[in-house]
């Protein structure tokens, strides 16, 4: 049986790091979902309605750029960074930029033509239908 | 793990918050409902709003051999690139362990190793792609690790069941209770933070989640035509904020699970939402004291019959509202005053926590109302003539439950008396109505 309640207790200094850690953990992932925008891991449940297209590019290395566009390698619930239309989330925008980061490393990674030195990607969002739309490009640079 | 020990003040609370001694049985509850809850969202059974058309899948297949993201751009979550990517024919065999798993968690079977197999397998999935992520996935996750690492197949449990008789149940310290408790509060603290902008101070999120069909059902539709989308918004913000508070306060807790499970209802009956409002409540259920309650039960030790029937009642006093006292057990005999020992063996005696003794079948009927498996029946229990054929059946058990008894019945233990002069029963003897022949008894109580 449980002792009276105001017994004291003792435990080993390392049970601490448990009841810390995790509310540490659970702290700082909101305060940086906060911060980046970005509503996952941080339960920004339907935070902000977020309409947005992406289109692809490589970065040739006379500065020219060829328009991409995927094959098959975005299936499944990776078609939410298809190009050429428009697609919705309501993990606000630093969840998109995110996923097109991933992507754009995933093209670095994987087979860039030889004369491609970084791949492009141009994101067109807007906020909750209201206000301008926003344009942000992202890049990736062999090597970096 | 814990160990009595002198202190100083703050550190001695911040033991006794996390790390106090206390009975496993909330964490056994909390094993049934959240396994529950990830049950119904790994099978699809999901969602109030399609009520009539809910279907359910063994287990719901995440994607088809074509759709299959793993095996092309997957996005891993940051930090855990490491983790080995399964092939299709893995993934779906994982899958298809997960239900079985997590039936044998529900069920408390092999409780020590299913609990953790089954948070590491969860988890895995989630950890394996940002493609993956739902902040209901999150939530399922975060409460199967606390859970599925505790010791919650101690009660309510094939595991206990199957166990010696002789076998105590060993007790568990309040820190995975307390996790969930704090982690509640910081779940809509954020969740109130990150929609502090434009499109729900205004409503116009709320407008496009209805202009956009998200809000789905026939409950969605008329209210989206009779209130605001202003008003849904702010009340929404409000709702939150006020868990938030509630759940951090100890004394709104009650006021914050009501309020909260008609949010969480209300939420499931309008979006697709996933297991998300049912794990939240299941949440709800670590606000629970893990001590038992106020209303009394005096039972025959020494009645294999009534042991029986104990056994069973006790398995439907999910929230801990009963003590069970064995007026026989020498410790509740030296604890309270002498007792009308002849009128205890012949009916079970039920003491309310606004101290009506009730007797028989009026005592089973008592104890109906505090279980929530039959807490809707229980109106039905006064409609005539269901009372009278209720005594007589009970009386016709009473006078042959020798015979129903079996030879081989188990003791169960009752409460264990252990000197606290603030236990919920003792309230309760005191409350005894003066009318009562147990009255006299709270004489020796005064002085606690």
């Amino acid at each position: 049986m449980p002792p009276p309640d105001n017994s004291p207790v003792r435990v080993h200094p390392m049970w601490h790091l448990i009841p810390v850690g995790f509310m540490a953990l659970w702290i700082v992932l909101g305060i940086h979902s906060l911060w980046a925008d970005d509503a996952r891991f941080g339960w920004g449940m339907f935070k902000k309605h977020v309409d947005y297209r992406v289109s692809y590019s490589w970065i040739m290395e006379d500065g020219t750029s060829r328009s991409y566009t995927p094959a098959d390698e975005l299936r499944g619930p990776a078609r939410r960074l298809m190009p050429g239309r428009s697609h919705w989330t309501t993990y606000s925008v630093g969840a998109v930029r995110s996923w097109v980061r991933g992507y754009t490393s995933y093209m670095m990674e994987h087979g860039p033509p030889a004369v491609a030195c970084g791949f492009r990607a141009v994101l067109i969002y807007r906020v909750n239908r209201r206000g301008p739309a926003h344009r942000v490009v992202i890049e990736q640079r062999r090597g970096g | 793990m814990a160990q009595p020990s002198a202190s100083t003040d703050w550190s001695g609370r911040w033991n006794h918050f996390w790390f106090t001694p206390e009975p496993a049985d909330v964490l056994a509850l909390l094993r049934i409902f959240f396994g529950i809850a990830l049950l119904l969202e790994i099978t699809g059974a999901t969602g109030l709003y399609r009520l009539p058309h809910l279907e359910a899948s063994m287990p719901r297949h995440f994607a088809s051999p074509a759709q299959y993201p793993l095996d092309a751009v997957y996005l891993p979550v940051p930090g855990f690139e490491w983790l080995p990517v399964p092939s299709f024919a893995v993934f779906r065999l994982l899958e298809m362990v997960l239900v079985p798993l997590c039936v044998l968690f529900i069920a408390g079977l092999f409780t020590r190793w299913v609990g953790p197999l089954l948070a590491l397998l969860y988890l895995y999935f989630f950890l394996l792609s940002q493609l993956f992520y739902h902040h209901h996935v999150l939530l399922l996750v975060v409460g199967l690790v606390v859970i599925g690492f505790s010791r919650c197949g101690e009660h309510y449990s094939l595991d206990a069941y199957l166990a010696s008789p002789d076998a105590e149940p060993r007790p568990s310290v309040a820190l995975p209770r307390r996790l969930l408790q704090v982690f509640v509060p910081i779940v809509y603290l954020f969740s109130v933070a990150q929609k502090l902008n434009d499109g729900w101070i205004t409503g116009g999120f709320i407008e496009l989640l209805d202009v956009t069909d998200r809000v789905q059902g026939p409950v969605a539709a008329l209210m989206m035509d009779l209130i605001p989308y202003r008003v849904l918004s702010d009340l929404t913000l409000a709702t939150e904020l006020f868990l938030g508070i509630a759940f951090a306060i100890p004394g709104l807790h009650l006021a914050g699970i009501w309020v909260g499970t008609l949010f969480h209802l209300g939420i499931d009956l309008i979006l697709p939402v996933g297991a998300y409002s049912y794990a939240m409540l299941a949440l709800y259920i670590s606000y629970l004291k893990p001590g038992p309650g106020r209303t009394i039960v005096l039972f025959d030790g020494r009645c294999g019959f009534c042991q029986r029937s104990i056994r069973v009642a006790r398995l439907l006093d999910w929230f801990r509202r009963v003590s069970w006292l064995d007026f026989r057990d020498d410790a509740i005999a030296r604890s309270i005053p002498p007792l009308p020992l002849a009128r205890l063996e012949a009916q079970m005696v039920v003491i309310t926590p606004a101290g009506e003794v009730c007797r028989g079948f009026f005592a089973w009927r008592a104890l109906f109302r505090v279980f929530p498996l039959t807490f809707l029946a229980w109106p039905l229990t006064y409609i005539p003539p269901v009372p009278r054929l209720g005594k007589q059946v009970y009386a016709r058990i009473a006078e042959h439950r020798h015979r129903l008894a079996s030879t081989t019945a188990c003791a169960i233990p009752g409460h264990q008396v252990n000197g606290k002069a603030t236990e919920p029963w003792r309230e309760t003897w005191q409350a005894i109505e003066p009318s009562s022949e147990l009255a006299g008894s709270t004489e020796l109580f005064k002085g606690d």
